[in-house]
């Protein structure tokens, strides 16, 4: 079974308490770890959560957002929510809530009835439960302390090894962890490059008939202007980042209209789910080794394009990451959204105007009111690194091998 | 692509002014915007086309100072957010690590609190006297020319040996802008936009200038970062001694100062082994090929951290460290700083600093830290975030730049560490102290000398 998995509650909430639901949210965030409402800090199979309210804007009512990346089978997530908090008192919030008292089994349905739109998931951890996370790292900084009470210069790699390991057994800090396998591209891809050889005399006059409507669409898209004309918006988004090594966005944006628009969308958000899963499926996606969570949902049936993600540095560097390696993937989703910086031929240029495209991400980013980390002190490639170490201890590790492990300290 | 256009880029963006060791920085306040204006018309800066050999006046605004003058500082306008905003926000202080030691309450100019910041004229000097006369000659004027001093001035000259406060050679690495002179490889060569507005940046864009006064006010300006850094001299060589197994063996401070910096006193890389002879031949090095694990020159060690070069390159192949070296030319800056307060030891020999700091006092010492940019965020807000104060650089748990890296979080005292990467395993060094505490900062925009004109006729 893939881990972790993506959980989004997506439901619309009465909108004569919107701003009510909100000031609650904000309280939460305010006591992250001391609220008697969502208490995300007890979740044990919880990796990140969010909530959130998308503001009533147009025709749109407003929604309550719950999204999170868990470990284990869903109904074993959900009910920890049951049991361990008080979601009730902001489930009530939302339309179509059982009236009076509503039973687990009637909040369970309700949880799974509305969060089943489909999650585009990249993950950049795999396979590791959120205690293995902890535990791998509690390790690690022991051994580091050890290390700098030993005096290690004369001291053969060999050697150092040993006195490791002994010293974790004495402490039973030794606890392997199962093994790491992702899932295999090989037989899948060739059937796939197999039928696009046969098929080629077909789709080639549709890909070019598509290109030519593309092209028509492409000329006459109306982007957004190069220059912040709302600085106070992005001030209040950078107000809850940069406390800690990581931080988290949610992008949302209008897509635009026609099927046309909708297929292409759906056709590279699938593609870029599928990549995630056979390809890019070892803590780098494109190239970016900073991405810990990213999923696309869309919404208002195919309207709108919710984002959500959680990553390490700052928002400058990670977007300026994605402009810098993965253009093109960017470009690929959101051309098919409104005042995207100009497409051509849906993957290029866009996001290489890199000006216009950091302002367009700012302007299309909405606040998330409460945003919880079960490791907040690991980037992604600590995390990844700490398993590196904890497999070594394991292995049967002979000559430079050993000093190839002893590095990663 | 245009060429670079020297008669309207003020000097100091193009020249350091070399041959002008003694500089002023002045701090200005406009008590009377229309006769500062006519000052402004009738003033000379100096223009980047010939080298002056005995005297250099150029000036730079904050948002504040433009302001004043009746120039719309918007974002439609085309200002960024860094520099309306400014320097000391609380987003910024997060982003740049100023606070404990480096908060705002501690600066003597530019925070939130200085409301009469506006104007900073810089003077540079081959003589000290002559440096003198132009001053006085400027305070005299000061009421006809409408014109307050809110705070004392700092002054700079250079050290011996080219070296800052703690007697390591500096300056040593400059981008190399395209369009000039100088010769280099095609990877190392940087788009002009990067510094000077009106020029394709590294995204081969024309970059988002103050467009204001149909499009021509930012052309040829820059935007300024200047922060006034205290150096701490003899903790700097106390420290480093009692860190070392040998407190009382210079040569053992001198080589963990040399891993911590990555270079030695006379600008040797550590990566390089073979002594360079010729100080132009300072800078050819990358980090990849000759030590990719960081044994020679630590990984997070301040020249590593301040310019990565192909560091962070997946492979060893070609291709790969090109690239690498592309994404790290998206974030430089051109620093023109300047040394402000008297050395420790006047010759700057490195023995005579460690000995001096033994009993040395922290004396008013450090560096006047300058540098040009036209993104804030994307290169001068993302060397100090992303790799300077960055625990997690180069895969590391929590290791800042041990010179000038900040190991407090916001809320919290939260230790680093300095590792220096070893066989069979690293040596973590604790807590390393503030060696360099920030007295004062603002961001500038430095126009071009016909937007001077044109702010001087409004």
């Amino acid at each position: 079974m893939l881990s972790p998995n993506a959980f989004n509650l997506i439901v619309p909430v009465i909108s004569t308490q919107q701003d009510e639901l909100i000031q609650k949210l904000d309280q939460i965030h305010n006591k992250l770890l001391t609220n008697q409402t969502l208490q995300f800090h007890k979740i044990d199979s919880l990796h990140f959560g969010r909530a959130f309210v998308i503001k009533a804007e147009k025709d749109y009512p407003p929604y309550f957002v719950i999204s999170t990346n868990y470990d284990g089978p869903l109904q074993a997530h959900l009910t920890e929510f049951l049991v361990k908090t008080n979601l009730i008192d902001l489930l009530k919030y939302c339309v179509g809530f059982p009236e009076g008292t509503a039973g687990n089994r009637e909040i369970m349905d309700f949880l799974i009835q509305n969060s089943t739109l489909r999650a585009y998931f990249y993950r950049g951890t795999w396979n590791k439960k959120v205690q293995q996370i902890l535990k791998e790292d509690q390790t690690r900084k022991f051994t580091e302390k050890y290390l700098d009470s030993l005096d290690t210069e004369k001291m053969s790699s060999e050697r150092v090894r040993n006195k490791i390991l002994k010293k974790l057994e004495e402490e039973d800090l030794l606890e392997e962890f199962p093994d790491y396998k992702p899932p295999k591209i090989l037989w899948q891809f060739i059937l796939v490059i197999i039928v696009i050889l046969i098929l080629l005399p077909v789709w080639a006059i549709t890909v070019l008939v598509l290109i030519l409507i593309l092209r028509r669409y492409e000329k006459t898209d109306i982007q957004l202007s190069d220059t912040y004309s709302n600085p106070s918006l992005v001030i209040e988004m950078t107000e809850s980042e940069d406390y800690i090594v990581q931080n988290q966005l949610t992008h949302l944006v209008d897509i635009k209209p026609g099927w046309f628009r909708l297929k292409s969308l759906k056709f590279v958000l699938g593609a870029i789910d599928w990549a995630a899963k056979y390809y890019y499926n070892n803590g780098k996606l494109g190239g970016i080794p900073s991405i810990h969570y990213a999923r696309w949902v869309i919404i208002d049936e195919g309207k709108r394009l919710l984002f959500m993600t959680n990553y390490d540095g700052s928002w400058e560097s990670y977007l300026g990451d994605f402009v810098d390696k993965a253009a093109i993937g960017l470009t690929g989703v959101w051309s098919n959204t409104v005042e995207y910086p100009k497409s051509k031929l849906l993957f290029f240029k866009g996001a290489t105007d890199e000006e216009r495209f950091k302002i367009w991400a700012r302007a299309k980013q909405i606040k998330t009111h409460v945003w919880f980390t079960a490791y907040k002190n690991l980037s992604v490639q600590n995390v990844e690194n700490n398993a590196r170490i904890n497999k070594g201890l394991f292995k049967n590790l002979k000559g430079k091998a050993i000093q190839k492990w002893l590095s990663n300290y | 692509m245009n060429r670079l256009d020297k008669s309207d880029i003020q000097g100091l963006l193009i020249r350091g002014y070399s041959g002008l060791p003694n500089a002023f920085f002045v701090f200005l306040n406009i008590k009377d915007p229309s006769l500062f204006k006519n000052w402004l018309s009738k003033t000379t800066f100096n223009n980047s086309e010939n080298n002056p050999k005995v005297f250099a006046l150029n000036i730079a605004f904050n948002a504040d100072g433009l302001k004043t003058l009746g120039v719309p500082v918007s974002g439609t306008n085309g200002f960024s957010r860094a520099f309306m905003e400014g320097m000391d926000t609380d987003h910024r202080n997060r982003t740049l690590g100023d606070f404990h030691l480096n908060s705002y309450e501690n600066w003597s100019w530019g925070s939130r609190k200085d409301k009469e910041l506006q104007v900073l004229l810089m003077m540079y000097a081959k003589d000290p006297d002559i440096l003198a006369e132009q001053y006085e000659n400027l305070v005299n004027g000061f009421s006809e020319n409408g014109i307050n001093e809110p705070h004392p001035k700092i002054e700079s000259h250079f050290l011996p040996g080219s070296k800052e406060h703690f007697g390591f050679k500096d300056g040593i690495s400059q981008p190399i802008i395209r369009g000039l002179s100088q010769k280099a490889p095609e990877e190392d060569l940087i788009n002009p936009g990067e510094f000077i507005f009106g020029y394709d940046n590294q995204y081969r864009k024309l970059v988002r200038q103050p467009n204001w006064a149909n499009n021509q006010f930012g052309i040829n300006g820059s935007y300024m970062v200047f922060r006034q850094l205290e150096q701490n001299v003899p903790l700097f060589w106390n420290q480093i001694s009692e860190y070392t197994d040998e407190p009382g063996n210079p040569m053992k401070a001198i080589e963990l100062a040399s891993k911590m910096v990555g270079r030695r006193p006379n600008g040797q890389p550590l990566v390089v082994d073979d002594p360079i002879t010729d100080p132009g031949k300072l800078n050819d090095f990358n980090f990849h090929a000759e030590d990719p694990g960081g044994l020679k020159c630590p990984l997070g060690s301040h020249i590593r951290r301040t310019n990565p070069r192909d560091s962070k390159s997946a492979s060893p192949k070609k291709n790969s460290r090109l690239s690498a070296k592309k994404a790290v030319n998206n974030h430089r800056i051109l620093r023109r700083g300047r040394t402000y307060g008297d050395a420790l030891s006047p010759t700057m020999d490195i023995m005579e600093l460690i000995e001096k700091s033994k009993s040395g006092n922290k004396g008013l010492r450090g560096l006047n830290f300058i540098c040009f940019n036209t993104s804030i965020d994307r290169q001068f807000e993302f060397v100090q975030h992303t790799w300077i104060n960055n625990r997690k650089f180069h895969e590391m748990y929590n290791d800042v730049d041990p010179i000038v890296g900040v190991n407090e979080s916001k809320d919290q005292m939260a230790p680093t560490e300095f590792e220096v990467q070893a066989e069979p395993v690293r040596k973590r060094y604790h807590e390393i102290p503030a060696f360099v505490t920030l007295k004062g900062g603002s961001y500038f925009f430095m126009p071009g000398l016909a937007a001077i004109q044109y702010l001087g006729k409004m």
